[in-house]
């Protein structure tokens, strides 16, 4: 009878509380569908056969420890929102005659029940939208596969036991908060405003340190692995500094506002300025959390972008022919052009663009006019790694084939193409001198294997022996100099004709097997999975991120409506009128929004270097387009951020109106 | 001319859907002249907040008006009610109505910032009403850091600066010690005799002592009316107490 009790008490407090309560459980519901999702579609048994499918799953476990995260951090945040807006509730229980145990008690049924009822909408909701998801991953990574939407097992467990750890945490955290809750004091309500936080220069300065830290070091970043190896510390220094600057800042901000007195003492200023400095650290916080979740949103749904919509100006860039195979000898070579003309009549395609030609393929480091091979590099400095560049070495008759243009080089001339930033002018081999001479680029580009370096160089030799001389001054072993024999080409012809050519490259060339063969067809399907997969993984984050924003928003809003309730009452007593309300409502909160949002930008502005070197690694090099992409996501997530401020600030004015 | 002028003042409450009516005031009429001190006293639910309310300009009487000077609130647009009340009328609640992020200093400027009167005239009216109220030193402190009796003062400063035709005040003593009461009641009458116009609806006979002219409320009208004049105030305090009794014993209006 008393369990029962304490149940319905419970059911109740949360119907008291739904206009809190609804979007804590709202929050916690989509994210219990977000884990079994990606869940779900991580241990989906179809996923590992797909194109793209196992860099997909990488990703897709990335995103499981993001939304992990996300989630335990969100929800003790609102967790303890809620708790502490209730502290006078459970003050009077407790006058009332409830010991804390009980009160503990009903905390306890109150989050079990908010955890049964997110499991069974969330769970819910993954079981019934599994199909949309599947068919949004097929859509975003452009394959015909049936990926099978059933209940993931796994994913049920995992979400289930994750969140019960979750929300059992919070049951303790509650327990403790109803240890220290003083009846008297809290009945009284704690109208007491926020101190100033002790040592708030040594505050600012760290701030200041934190945040030029992370700027500078997004700044100043050389190179691609450079920028891995930093992200993650200035991603964390660039948080600290904006929650550091944001306490620091604010407050002083705000008092030399009031110790202007002429600034001050002026209606449209007056409640504004002293109402934020009432609450000057919840403030601070607050703003700073929504500014940094704004900016995760925009870099996430940017960078995820910019790479989707690059994929097939990259794919042209890296497999510049629909085909390409590599040999080791020249006979294996020959043999390729007739298996191929054979193919291609037997599938009733047209061979364009077909070339057969020699060079050496190796990996160099390229540093002050010196070159040396790959493993005489020193690693221990992370910019080593910008030197690195896949080369293709051919001579002058080579590049006439390709190009149908003589370079007419002198003999102590090299010809370079590359698409490393900074050239040298001179190549030191030896005791030899040799100059440099840029060509802007290649019609015909010969394939490079793309491994983990970012440059790509052809060199252009007017000599063959320099080849030899090359390969001595780097250093490079014996066995790795042997020349490749490459053939590529362009296939052209109808869908069901390409369709027949390739399916007879798949079976019908076992003698190809083994070889380097680069099929553009099947590697556009491993980039849309890849990026497809990123896209999807992206847009699902940032979305979380949003609404992580919106219901912060929300919070601090509700939070404050109810505090400014009675104030905005006792200033319209004493004569102030409902159009001031009306102003001062809207200057605080035009404030509290587009302060983060302004942040944000600033943050995702400063970022761009470090994500353009990072979507380098994915052999995305277009700068302006990447911020072209950066700057449309951003914006979409200040359109829907403008909608958020929108539709709270109706509903703060709402509470705050006489 | 009176400076305030009630006349005739019914209010009817009328519940959600017309089913029920309360009476509140059935047919109130007085008038207060510049200076004097008026209390008005009343059982709960004679009608005593309804009256203020009305004074205030916070709520419309179903019947009857109120004049100000020989202006009726009637007359006053409701976008313009706020700058009335702020130009006009002074309030000083029970609960105090402090602002807790305004500092005791900056609670009392409110209604002058509200005006946006320059700093200066501020620092001006300020600095007397201060002293006069015995808060110096407490200017830079916060409402949760001062006593009632304080807060109650503060309350009372930023009534007076903006130089009301009228002082309004709802149980100014209702939350206080009678120590602090007393005090406050002694600042009451200083005022008064610098010359402010006071009403007040109190529910103590001792806090209506002080005032010059008691009014008591009965069942939504005025029932009776108490002139100090040259009486003590210990001899004033006795026969508000016997009128009080009166009026429980269950007199009838109009007698």
């Amino acid at each position: 009878m008393t369990k029962l009790l304490y149940f319905r008490l419970a059911l109740n407090n949360l119907w008291k509380n739904r206009q809190t309560y609804l979007p804590f459980l709202l929050a916690s519901t989509l994210l219990t569908f977000a884990m079994y999702s990606f869940l779900m579609i991580t241990f989906n048994p179809g996923l590992a056969k797909v194109h793209g499918g196992i860099q997909f799953m990488t990703i897709l476990t990335l995103g499981i420890v993001v939304i992990g995260l996300f989630t335990a951090i969100f929800l003790f945040y609102a967790n303890s929102f809620l708790i502490k807006r209730r502290k006078k509730e459970m003050g009077l229980y407790s006058i009332l005659g409830m010991e804390k145990k009980h009160i503990a008690r009903v905390l306890f049924h109150e989050l079990s029940l908010t955890w049964l009822l997110s499991m069974l909408l969330g769970l819910g909701l993954g079981i019934l939208l599994g199909r949309l998801m599947f068919l949004l991953i097929r859509l975003a990574m452009r394959i015909d596969v049936p990926l099978v939407g059933s209940v993931s097992v796994t994913g049920l467990l995992g979400t289930l036991g994750l969140f019960a750890l979750l929300f059992l945490l919070l049951i303790l955290y509650n327990t403790v908060q109803v240890r220290s809750v003083d009846p008297i004091t809290l009945l009284r309500g704690g109208q007491t405003g926020e101190r100033e936080p002790k040592a708030r220069w040594i505050l600012a300065v760290l701030g200041v340190v934190c945040m030029g830290g992370g700027y500078w070091m997004a700044q100043m970043v050389q190179n691609p692995m450079a920028a891995i190896a930093l992200f993650l510390v200035a991603v964390l220094l660039v948080i600290v500094g904006t929650y550091l600057l944001f306490l620091s800042g604010s407050i002083a901000l705000l008092k030399i506002l009031k110790r202007n007195r002429r600034y001050y003492y002026q209606p449209r200023h007056f409640v504004t300025v002293s109402g934020m400095l009432y609450r000057m650290k919840q403030n601070a916080a607050g703003l700073a959390s929504i500014a940094i979740l704004c900016t995760m949103a925009m870099i996430t749904i940017g960078t995820t972008v910019a790479l989707y919509n690059g994929s097939e100006k990259m794919l042209s860039e890296y497999y510049p022919s629909d085909m390409q195979i590599t040999m080791s000898d020249a006979a294996s070579q020959e043999a390729v052009a007739t298996r191929n003309a054979e193919l291609s009549a037997q599938s009733g395609v047209t061979v364009t663009d077909f070339y057969a030609f020699t060079g050496y393929e190796v990996v160099f480091a390229m540093d002050q006019g010196k070159v040396f091979s790959e493993d005489r590099l020193q690693y221990d400095n992370i910019n080593a790694y910008g030197m690195l560049h896949d080369v293709l070495m051919m001579d002058e008759a080579t590049y006439t084939q390709l190009e149908g243009e003589t370079l007419n080089l002198a003999p102590n001339e090299i010809g370079i193409q590359t698409s490393a930033k900074d050239v040298e002018d001179e190549m030191i081999l030896g005791d030899a001198t040799y100059a440099l001479r840029k060509i802007d680029r290649l019609k015909v580009t010969p394939c490079l294997s793309h491994g983990a370096t970012i440059n790509r160089t052809y060199l252009v030799l007017p000599d063959d022996a320099l080849v030899s001389a090359i390969f001595d001054a780097s250093g490079t072993a014996e066995a790795d100099r042997q020349p490749v024999f490459t053939t590529q080409w362009n296939v052209l012809g109808e869908q069901a004709a390409q369709d027949r050519y390739y399916a007879l490259v798949n079976d019908q060339t076992p003698e190809w097997d083994g070889h380097n063969l680069r099929v553009k067809a099947s590697l556009r399907g491993e980039w849309y999975g890849m990026h497809g997969g990123f896209l999807f993984v992206g847009i699902f984050l940032g979305s979380i991120f949003l609404m992580g924003t919106a219901l912060i928003i929300y919070f601090k809003q509700i939070s404050e409506g109810y505090q400014d309730h009675d104030r905005f009452i006792i200033l319209q007593k004493v004569g102030m009128s409902g159009d001031e309300v009306h102003a001062t409502v809207r200057r605080q909160i035009l404030l509290v929004f587009f302060l983060p949002l302004a942040v944000a930008v600033c943050h995702v502005a400063g970022s761009l270097h470090m994500m353009v070197l990072l979507l380098q690694l994915f052999g995305l090099m277009d700068v302006p387009y990447i911020a072209l992409n950066t700057f449309i996501s951003a914006f979409g997530v200040v359109a829907l951020y403008g909608l958020f401020y929108h539709k709270t600030a109706k509903t703060y004015y709402r509470m705050v109106k006489f | 001319m009176a400076l305030l002028d009630v006349q005739n003042l019914q209010k009817v409450y009328t519940t959600r859907f017309g089913a029920q009516k309360v009476q509140a005031l059935t047919h109130v009429t007085f008038s207060v002249d510049a200076g004097e001190f008026v209390a008005i006293m009343g059982e709960s639910g004679s009608g005593k907040t309804t009256l203020l309310n009305i004074l205030a300009a916070l709520d419309h009487p179903t019947g009857g008006q109120v004049l100000l000077e020989g202006r009726s609130f009637a007359d006053v647009k409701d976008s313009e009610k706020a700058a009335f009340r702020r130009d006009n009328l002074g309030f000083v609640f029970q609960d105090f109505n402090l602002l807790d992020t305004f500092s005791v200093r900056d609670n009392i400027l409110l209604p002058l910032v509200l005006q946006s009167k320059p700093l200066e005239e501020m620092e001006r009216r300020l600095v007397p009403l201060v002293t006069r109220l015995g808060l110096q030193g407490l200017e830079s402190k916060y409402p949760y850091e001062i006593s009632g009796g304080q807060k109650q003062r503060t309350a009372v400063a930023r009534a007076l600066i903006t130089n009301p035709r009228l002082v309004l005040a709802d149980e100014p003593t209702g939350a206080l010690d009678s120590k602090a009461s007393a005090k406050l009641m002694r600042m009451f009458e200083e005022i008064h005799q610098g010359g402010q116009t006071l009403v007040m609806v109190t529910h103590s006979a001792q806090a209506a002592s002080y005032a010059s002219r008691v009014l008591f409320i009965k069942d939504g009208e005025v029932y009776n009316q108490l002139y100090a004049g040259d009486m003590g105030r210990d001899a004033f305090y006795q026969k508000i107490i016997s009128t009080l009794t009166a009026l429980t014993d269950g007199g009838v209006a109009g007698d």
